[in-house]
């Protein structure tokens, strides 16, 4: 006896559902749903928050620890006053994206066609921050010096270390054990 | 190492849902098309992109076949998982042997191809495929010289005597990295109009309906080791090259073929060396050659992670001028110019690190490299022989008497008691300041791989090359068999690169 649509339509919707379940990340073949950054069910991102506002994208969680002073009206150079470089910078504590926003660059600088569009590429940092060579002059004379690798030589992806929607890390220590206070 | 797994192991995951089947599937997030039909069926109702050569791997192999397919006038696509391109290549140690070569000549040294195959089958205990070694050793001094005219590659002026080797014949590039030759093909493909496209993953291989590799589908925008590109279809109008290297930072896979080498043995690999391009070449039907010859380095220093620096010291001066001792006994122990993997398996068998030492002649040819290889703390510089022995714990009397052996052998030109190649220009050891380093060995290269002719053609179950795909370099296995002689890996991905590359353009192009 042929088998009601019904039947066939359970049958069909159950085998979606298995492929559905099986299609959950699992080792290198992830599907293309996996979020592509670790932040992406992070805070809201307002375009328009001033830049000390924690608050206004992080909610209620705490980002700060309990002691610190209100920083809602501050820029980069009042972080400084308290945060200097030697014994308390700031890098690798929050996404450079603040620090960013914090010196006045905004979301629009770097997003110019909007922030839903493609990631800005390498270009778009050097719009700024002048040429790799200029980049490796500043870090000229460090051992190991980052701008500038046996490897690699000078032209890598800011990207590689200096995350703008995820805290910086050290790229170089996938193979070696060198810290470096990376901004 | 690179866990890139997080909750099920692939194992494990095979194990529950009943296949290999399954998991490319998985991979589409498909609701439609089960992998078998991926790989056998049509091409994608359109294809995203479309080149004449698709090169999967952008080290040595993937970096010359494209080269070679470029010149040839096909259109071509190198694609890279990592963020970075040049794989293990770019931070090699930058040695390459070349059998006849114009600064053996020049040295005085005799030598043929045929020496090299020698060499090349004893150390690989014959189990090499002697056509692909063979070509290898025929083309050694023809391909480093194409890296000196075609690409611009510089190289210093001595030769270095790696061991396993019965006389001088490797290279050395100007800055000590494989990076001079990468950065050149790099730069030579750009002037080409290409450039290496990374965060590209290889997911699976398209075939047609008579088992021709037409196409990849890849992951564009990947993140190595999470995943999370944008599924897309490429199509390769003459053929794919595999060109993905080895797979010693694959823990799970290195540990199946070689259950010594767990989450406690280092490697000197860049992360991305994992078997993923192998198992797929493996999936559609390759023959397996060799796996489970995996190689260690013998020079590297557990005091630094990874290759580091430490391995110029050791296989640039104390190996070849110097001295290896167990410290306990401060005695020597095997010959320092042996196979790779007997002096691994020797290091390993004392159970625990042991000490290369030179002098201040013996380090003449690395002596630039020094002061940051001591900076470091890899090597360290000592005024006696007995401030060395106290700095290891090294019973001092012993070494002293270790030492004075060792340069009445050199007197009499003859190493009596294991029999290594005294250089040309080795001294005595005795001119202070005297260095040392320790050494402990680490996961560094795969032997074995996938089956190719002479041609890079993979070769199927049925040993009929595999239509519209071609491999070069580490995932190919019997070049070298057991055990591969230093500063050969580079010659073998180059010569084996060109041949795919030539052969991959010369591929009539399929509509």
């Amino acid at each position: 006896m042929e088998r009601s649509l019904f039947t066939r339509l359970i049958r069909l919707a159950g085998l979606t559902g298995l492929l559905m379940v099986m299609s959950w990340p699992c080792g290198p073949f992830v599907s293309s749903q996996a979020p592509a950054s670790d932040e992406a069910a992070g805070p809201s991102r307002l375009e328009t928050a001033p830049p000390g506002d924690c608050v206004a994208c992080h909610g209620s969680k705490r980002v700060l620890p309990a002691d610190h002073g209100e920083t809602k009206k501050m820029a980069r150079k009042d972080c400084l006053e308290c945060h200097e470089e030697k014994t308390k910078s700031l890098r690798t504590r929050m996404p450079l994206s603040h620090t960013h926003w914090l010196g006045h660059v905004s979301c629009a600088e770097c997003h110019p066609s909007g922030t839903s569009g493609p990631a800005p590429s390498t270009n778009q940092c050097l719009e700024c921050h002048g040429s790799f060579e200029t980049v490796a002059r500043a870090t000229r004379g460090m051992d190991p010096d980052p701008h500038n690798s046996p490897h690699y030589g000078m032209k890598l992806d800011c990207d590689l270390c200096h995350h703008q929607h995820a805290k910086s890390e050290n790229f170089c220590a996938q193979c070696h054990s060198w810290t470096l206070s990376v901004p | 190492m690179s866990e890139k797994k997080k909750g099920l192991t692939r194992r494990e995951f095979l194990r529950k849902t009943g296949g290999a089947a399954t998991l490319a599937g998985v991979g589409a997030g498909g609701l439609m098309l089960s992998p078998m039909m991926a790989r056998a069926d049509e091409a994608p109702k359109k294809w995203d992109e479309s080149y004449d050569v698709v090169v999967i791997g952008s080290g040595f192999a993937g970096l010359a076949a494209a080269i070679e397919a470029r010149q040839a006038g096909s259109s071509v696509m190198v694609m890279e998982k990592m963020a970075v391109p040049g794989g293990n290549s770019i931070i090699n140690g930058g040695v390459i042997a070349a059998a006849g070569s114009p600064l053996q000549t020049r040295a005085g040294i005799k030598d043929t191809p045929d020496l090299l195959l020698e060499d090349m089958l004893k150390a690989g205990l014959y189990l090499n495929h002697l056509d692909l070694a063979g070509k290898v050793a025929e083309k050694s001094n023809e391909v480093v010289q194409w890296t000196i005219d075609f690409l611009g590659t510089q190289y210093q002026e001595n030769l270095v005597h790696l061991g396993g080797h019965s006389v001088p014949r490797s290279y050395s590039t100007f800055n000590h990295s494989g990076s001079a030759i990468v950065l050149q093909q790099i730069a030579k493909l750009k002037a080409m109009g290409e450039n290496v496209k990374t965060k590209r993953f290889l997911e699976t291989f398209i075939r047609d309906k008579e088992g021709r590799i037409i196409g990849i589908r890849m992951q564009d925008g990947y993140r190595f080791p999470k995943g999370g590109g944008a599924v897309r279809f490429v199509q390769a109008k003459k053929a794919v090259i595999l060109a993905t290297g080895g797979f010693s930072a694959d823990l799970p896979f290195r540990s199946i073929q070689d259950p010594k080498l767990t989450r406690d043995v280092d490697t000197t690999n860049q992360p991305g060396a994992t078997a993923e391009g192998l198992l797929e070449a493996l999936r559609i039907g390759a023959t397996p050659v060799q796996i489970s010859w995996i190689q260690l380095g013998p020079w590297a220093s557990p005091d630094e992670k990874g290759f580091g620096i430490g391995p110029h010291f050791a296989a640039g001066a104390a190996f070849p001028y110097g001295v290896m001792v167990d410290p306990k006994t401060g005695l020597r122990f095997i010959n320092e110019l042996a196979d790779r993997k007997i002096r691994a398996d020797a290091i390993l068998k004392t159970g625990h690190p042991c000490v290369v030492l030179a002098d201040s002649q013996g380090v003449a040819k690395i002596a630039p490299l020094l002061p940051k290889q001591i900076e470091r703390g890899v090597v360290k510089k000592f005024d006696t022989l007995d401030a060395l022995a106290a700095s290891y714990g090294i019973p001092a009397g012993s070494l002293r008497e270790t030492v004075g052996n060792y340069n009445g052998f050199i007197k009499n030109g003859e190493d009596k008691e294991f029999g290594k190649y005294l250089q040309k220009d080795v001294k005595p050891i005795g001119q202070a300041p005297f260095y040392a380093m320790r050494v402990w060995p680490k996961v560094h290269h795969t032997m074995g791989g996938i089956q190719i002719n002479t041609q890079a053609q993979p070769l199927d179950l049925d040993h009929r090359p595999i239509p519209g795909l071609y491999a070069a370099g580490e995932i190919a296995g019997g070049v070298h068999g057991a055990v591969r002689l230093g500063s050969c890996a580079v010659i073998d991905c180059l010569v084996f690169g060109r041949i795919a590359g030539q052969n991959a353009a010369a591929e009539k192009v399929r509509s």
